[in-house]
């Protein structure tokens, strides 16, 4: 049975080509995309909202809170008009006048509320806020005293010293003796602490294979309509092998072919893209024969309800690319609201991807993984048998 | 013992639908070839595969070997052999392995086995391309690939559903001559069939069924006898599309008894030739038809077809 499974299968290069060459390419296009290759695989540092900035002030003030911003771990984008749906801020035009003749000024800060970045954002725009607005204390008064002690005369000394207290005091706070840290609770649960993220080249190899295997474990969709379509399916029922046994040869023909897929795709990720898969052999071994009987589970649920092979193509090849986008294998979940990442954990992909990125970015171990492989193994077993239920009625 | 015993069956594919097989009963003796004859939709695929257990009846049931339908499906599973109407071959896989899956998934294996794929082989004329891929044979070497596979493990009922159709007259020719042959070593076949030659060459007895129902039994000769005396007439005329018109206007003819038009034919079952023929000569010509051909038949299942449903059996 799995014998005659796998020669139904390796019968082309163009199946080759999507089994293998295809999936590499992906793997080396999107890490460039997400920046891996060209860095050496530096791990990126903790994540940095982006901060959209319209200023009606082009005074020297600006620039400094500007560059605070930029430092508060904010990536700033100084735009004429706030897009959309985005964090923004308006700086109105007497900023730097008012600050720099000590008075209150207000800059308006655009949130999203819903977005689990929101009060980081406005912590960062606070701290530069202050930072700056201490500095330009900090000037003022040594300007002040400066002009008692007669050091500074006439006004573009004047101008010139506060420009240059001002620009000390805020490289001196820059690295500042003593901070308190800031962590977000969610970004801790999902990746580790930040700062230890999948690198591009990383998170690109494991996310283009838990795609890319998902396509084959899911196409065990297809195997009651091609043998329906191919007849053989009407014979094979009423030969003396139960039902379980026919089902069963085929999908552990199908988990065989999806792990040995599995095996050359971490191959060629360590080989070509020098990801180190190879570092704990055992627990990536283990989450990936837990992967495929989950996943092989789901494809065999599916295939109880499609009846033509058209149906099962676009259900497994929209279904993996779905499963694989909404489980991180894209782009990294700690991107994503709160809600978006405790919905997608009913999703067999989540699990696989939080297990395989664990594997790479930290180096977990088998006790680490347990639980994750746990959790699919759990898919796996109520999917087979919802599969194998229905397929007993299977006319 | 009989092989088949079938009770009553009943089968509904879907709950309010209609009765694709509706009370058919019947027997099959051992070491008989039985043929159910009937047109196409008729229900003889569905009593096959009911009998073999690939679907569950609605009512009713059958006992296959001895055992069970409903409760022992297992036990007739491996007391058959099944020819599916529709081609069930691994296209990619060679004659040769085809049969060893197919022997493998029916518990058979080892050197028994290879004795048997190479007999098979050779009795089905495909020992040549035995190592080339099924999807490359020609339609009747799949055919015949098809009926070996049916065959392997040598089980004592065979059930063959309409394994000529579309095919060539000398992979036919095979085809029917191993049946036969089959049936001479001991095995009892249920053959279905829409060709009346092939049900009157081949069977002891036929049933034949129109529209789910069983509405004859028996063997050729009890068959033919019901129709009685009547004879039937074949007529083909330059006008094919007239043939349902011929058909209205003899029916009230004296010693008519059937009148049916099919495929440009027109199908009379007289009481007597003799004097029938020319009334119907008559009215073809008061209707401007001219007639290419008549052909007197004696009575055979077709006859009895027509006879029994008033309509012909299409070949
Ligand atoms: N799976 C199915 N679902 C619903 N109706 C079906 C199904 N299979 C067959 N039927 C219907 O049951 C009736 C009997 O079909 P069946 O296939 O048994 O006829 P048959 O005698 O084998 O015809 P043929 O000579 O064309 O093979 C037909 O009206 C057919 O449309
Ligand atoms: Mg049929």
């Amino acid at each position: 049975m799995v014998r005659n499974e796998f020669r139904q299968e390796f019968v082309s290069p163009v199946s080759v080509f999507f089994f293998l060459i295809l999936p590499l390419l992906f793997t080396a296009a999107v890490a460039a995309g997400l920046g891996g290759l060209s860095e050496n695989g530096e791990r990126p540092e903790e994540f940095r909202a982006e901060l959209y900035v319209e200023s009606r002030d082009e005074g020297p003030l600006v620039v400094a809170f500007l560059q605070a911003l930029q430092e508060a771990n904010l990536t700033v984008q100084v735009v004429e008009a706030l897009p959309e749906d985005t964090f923004g801020l308006e700086v109105p035009a007497d900023f730097s006048a008012r600050l720099r003749r000590g008075e209150h000024v207000t800059v308006l800060l655009h949130t999203l509320p819903a977005r689990s970045a929101s009060q980081a954002v406005e912590q960062y725009v606070n701290a530069a806020a202050g930072r700056l607005a201490g500095a330009v204390r900090i000037a003022q008064s040594g300007q002040s005293r400066a002009q008692d002690a007669g050091i500074a005369v006439g006004a573009e000394e004047d101008s010139a010293f506060f420009d240059d207290v001002l620009r000390r005091t805020l490289e001196a706070t820059q690295n500042p003796p003593a901070v308190a840290e800031v962590r977000w609770p969610e970004a801790v649960e999902l990746a580790g602490t930040p700062g230890t993220g999948a690198t591009g080249v990383e998170q690109a190899s494991a996310g283009q294979m838990v795609t890319w295997v998902q396509i084959t474990l899911l196409g065990a969709a297809q195997v009651l309509v091609d043998e329906r379509e191919r007849g053989t399916l009407r014979r094979l029922l009423v030969t003396p092998a139960t039902r379980a046994t026919i089902l069963g040869g085929k999908l552990l023909a199908r988990m065989c072919l999806g792990l040995v897929q599995i095996a050359l795709l971490l191959g060629g990720g360590a080989l070509i893209f020098g990801v180190k898969w190879g570092e704990q052999p055992l627990a990536t071994a283990l989450v990936s024969v837990a992967f495929a009987i989950a996943t092989v589970g789901l494809g065999l649920l599916i295939a109880t309800f499609v009846r033509t092979r058209g149906q099962a193509n676009s259900v497994v090849v929209g279904g993996a690319m779905a499963l694989a986008a909404l489980g991180g294998a894209w782009y990294p979940l700690e991107v994503t609201p709160l809600v978006y990442r405790q919905a997608v954990r009913v999703l067999p992909s989540t699990w696989a991807m939080r297990a395989y990125t664990d594997l790479l970015a930290r180096g977990a171990t088998v006790a680490d993984v347990l639980p994750y492989a746990g959790i699919l193994l759990g898919f796996g077993v109520v999917f087979t048998a919802i599969g194998m239920w229905r397929f007993q009625a299977y006319e | 013992m009989s092989l088949v015993e079938a009770r009553n069956l009943v089968k509904r594919y879907t709950a309010d639908g209609p009765k694709a097989v509706d009370n058919v009963s019947f027997e099959i003796r051992d070491g008989e070839i039985f043929s159910l004859l009937g047109p196409n939709g008729a229900g003889k695929t569905t009593t096959i595969s009911m009998l073999s257990t690939l679907i569950r009846p609605t009512a009713g049931t059958a006992l296959v070997n001895g055992y069970d339908i409903r409760t022992e499906p297992m036990a007739v599973r491996r007391s058959i052999g099944v020819v599916p109407q529709d081609l069930a071959l691994y296209g990619k896989l060679s004659g040769r392995e085809n049969l060893r899956f197919w022997g493998e998934m029916r518990g058979l294996g080892g050197p028994a086995l290879w004795e048997e794929i190479d007999e098979k082989l050779a009795l089905m004329d495909l020992t040549d391309r035995a190592g080339d891929r099924a999807e490359t044979y020609s339609g009747g070497m799949k055919r015949r690939l098809n009926l070996a596979i049916g065959m392997l493990g040598n089980p004592p009922l065979m059930m063959l559903d309409e394994p000529t159709v579309g095919i060539d007259p000398q992979s036919r020719r095979h085809i029917l001559d191993y049946v036969r042959e089959l049936n001479r070593a001991g095995a009892g076949t249920l053959y279905t069939t829409h060709y009346m030659e092939e049900a009157q060459e081949l069977s002891d007895r036929i049933g034949i069924i129109d529209r789910g129902t069983l509405i004859a039994l028996g063997t050729l000769q009890e068959l033919t006898q019901m129709v009685g005396e009547h004879e039937m007439l074949r007529l083909q005329l330059y006008q094919p599309e007239a043939g349902q018109a011929l058909v209205d206007g003899v029916r009230g003819l004296e010693g008519m008894h059937q009148a049916s038009a099919a495929d440009g034919e027109v199908v009379l079952s007289v009481a007597a030739v003799e004097t029938t023929l020319p009334q119907v000569l008559t009215k073809a010509a008061d209707l401007g038809l001219s007639i290419r051909n008549v052909e007197i038949r004696e009575p055979n299942l077709e006859t009895v077809f027509l006879h029994l449903t008033g309509r012909a059996l299409r070949d």
